[in-house]
């Protein structure tokens, strides 16, 4: 049963979609249903033992909503105990089992930060070999390929993928919660039309994926639904998190429609986490403002600058969850 | 934070990342992950030294560990390029399996229909032309428009299930021979030829021009066995010199212009109960075989 478990968290993860419970439930344990602590134990460790991998549960809106306003109080107490969602965290069973869960996993790596930094990292040789191995005939269009050890290309879409976290990072930096309007400057449609994506605009997919392009909108719109990004309506934060549809706002900013706001979805708190995307931020960012000759004293000096800057405004950064 | 271990799990995460591997990117993706651990940890002693063997018996290793989950990185020798390569599959096409495609019901259900023509191909050419590809797409649902199904073929060849040659035709990669094998061996005992060196299913290479002759070799069988023999190894008929011009092909090099003007899938009306055994043990392509075609009725898909 456990090993069940471990092949349906493999393929559910094929698809970049959550596993829920009630899946769970449906497809390994059958008639054991009270087995599912136990295995889902089991299939922890062989996950952990073979792959660096691990299931975490993802945060529910209810318990992100309550971290929000216990971080407001200055409290800093980080709610650890419903499960965190990135990569990698022993967390005892216990607090898997939750009830304020939102009882959907994601599959995460526990592998070392640096070992997965280098996992990353573009390699001559893995590429030269990579375009070695294309086979004939090949559009080179299609078959794009980076040379670094896990193939990110081959299992993300990485374009559109940028945007999220260009989202992300815009959410995070605006203190953890951006309008979805074009009438305020720094609010998220304005930073968009800046960078040409407004909501008919097309975000493409390479040739992997079954559709060619989505509009601004409906990604957005995917990415709402998939748990990376949270919309409400103004006033409705508390009711755990209200899907309302995406307003499609109008380029001649017609006042019907942009009053919503943008936060972060569980599911980035559990991929990426806002340490990571404050780190991400802070490094191009540092990377930029530094003169190119500048030491990597310098450099660092930059970076914490940045950070600083961006703890101004969020204050303390959570972990992945 | 870091363990020799963890070499095993990059590895295998990396394998996760590309599904099918030559066995030479195999070799230097072995000896990055080495180089990534011990960045991580300097003073691990971590031995693998940059060998054949040593990635071979790394993947050996490994499936110990994965034959338990039902999957197996198999060995395989790509019939396109005569390439060692390793493939990870999945060997069992239960539910949860299943649950693996990102394609919709329709989808699965047009890649099934392409293998199953690719595989009764005539002329043992094992292959499909584009135009025959999309035709197909008028016995799906009417929702599934030939403009979806020429996007869908593209993602297929994307992610390496199909192969589309220079002459725009379609033939099935090693990851679907390898993944799909025990499927194709079920559904179709009849249409697949077994090499006669090494007995594994030919898609790719020639065959004895003799008559009711049942001598078959993939091209990189036959490249080494022609070094020590010339003749056929079934009737012992010549294969050198002017003979070798003889030899009939299997795959694209056999494709007749025109020979699949007038294809159809085979009508197939399967059973529920009589699909268990046959799903195909595979991750992604077509796991949800379930579905009932009546003539160019409608296709009731389950939903995910």
């Amino acid at each position: 049963k456990a090993r069940d478990l471990v092949r349906l968290a493999l393929f559910t993860e094929n698809r970049r979609a959550p596993l829920k419970r009630e899946e769970i439930s449906k497809k390994v344990l059958g008639n054991t249903p009270r087995a599912f602590k136990d295995v889902l134990e089991r299939a922890q460790g062989i996950l952990r033992t073979t792959f660096g991998m691990e299931l975490v549960e993802l945060q529910s809106r209810a318990e992100l909503d309550k971290e929000d306003s216990s971080k407001d109080n200055a409290d800093g107490d980080r709610r650890k105990a419903t499960g965190v969602k990135k990569k990698g965290k022993h967390d005892p069973p216990a607090s898997l089992f939750a009830a304020s869960g939102s009882k959907s996993y994601i599959l995460r790596s526990i592998l070392d930060p640096i070992i997965l930094d280098f996992a990353a990292l573009t390699d001559q040789e893995i590429y030269e070999q990579e375009i070695e191995d294309l086979p004939e005939g090949a559009d080179d269009a299609t078959l794009v390929t980076y040379g670094s050890i896990i193939s990110w290309s081959d299992s993300d879409q990485l374009g559109s993928l940028g945007i999220l976290y260009v989202v992300l990072a815009l959410v995070l930096v605006s203190g953890r919660v951006i309008a979805d309007s074009t009438h305020i400057d720094h609010e998220l449609r304005a930073i968009f039309k800046q960078l040409h994506l407004q909501p008919t605009e097309s975000v493409y997919f390479d040739d992997k994926s079954t559709h060619q392009s989505l509009t601004v909108n409906t990604y957005l719109g995917q990415l709402a639904r998939q748990g990376y990004l949270d919309y409400s309506k103004i006033g409705d934060v508390k009711s755990g998190g209200k899907r309302s549809r995406i307003p499609n706002v109008s380029q001649a900013g017609g006042e019907e429609g942009s009053s919503g706001e943008w936060r972060w979805g569980p599911r980035a708190h559990g991929e990426v986490g806002e340490q990571g995307v404050a780190r991400f931020v802070a490094e191009f960012m540092a990377e930029r403002a530094a003169e190119p000759e500048a030491g990597e004293e310098t450099q660092q000096k930059l970076l914490e600058a940045m950070l600083k800057g961006i703890k101004g405004v969020t204050g303390e950064l959570s972990d992945v969850k | 934070m870091a363990s020799a271990d963890d070499v095993q799990r990059l590895f295998l995460q990396a394998l996760v990342s590309r599904r099918v591997v030559t066995k030479s990117l195999a070799r230097i993706l072995l000896k990055k992950c080495v180089e990534a651990v011990k960045a991580a940890k300097e003073d691990l002693d971590i031995r693998i030294p940059d060998n054949d063997d040593s990635v071979n018996t790394f993947v050996i290793n490994l499936n110990a560990s994965l034959d338990k989950l039902d999957l197996e990185i198999v060995p395989f020798v790509d019939g396109l390029t005569g390439n060692q390569v390793y493939v990870l599959a999945n060997r069992k096409g239960d539910e949860v399996a299943q649950v693996a495609s990102d394609y919709s019901p329709a989808e699965l259900a047009y890649f099934k229909v392409l293998a199953e023509m690719i595989i009764t191909a005539p002329n043992s050419s094992y292959c499909l032309s584009s135009m025959a590809a999309l035709r197909e797409t008028q016995s799906l649902k009417a929702t599934f428009t030939k403009t979806h199904g020429e996007r869908v073929l593209d993602t297929f060849v994307a992610r390496g299930w199909l192969y589309k040659s220079k002459s725009g035709r379609y033939s099935l990669t090693t990851r679907s021979t390898v993944e799909l094998q025990t499927y194709i061996t079920n559904t179709f005992p009849n249409d697949i030829l077994h090499c006669t060196v090494c007995h594994e299913m030919v898609f790719r290479g020639i065959r004895c021009y003799t008559r009711n002759c049942e001598g078959v070799l993939h091209n990189h069988c036959y490249a080494a066995y022609k070094r020590a023999r010339q003749t056929c190894p079934v009737c012992d008929t010549p294969w050198n010199g002017d003979s070798e011009g003889k030899l009939k092909k299997v795959g694209e090099g056999a494709f007749v212009e025109g020979q699949d003007k007038h294809a159809r899938a085979r009508r197939r009306v399967d059973d529920e109960d009589e699909d268990e055994d046959e799903t195909p043990k595979q991750e992604e392509a077509p796991s949800r075989l379930r579905h009932r075609r009546r003539g160019r009725g409608k296709l009731r898909p389950k939903g995910r």
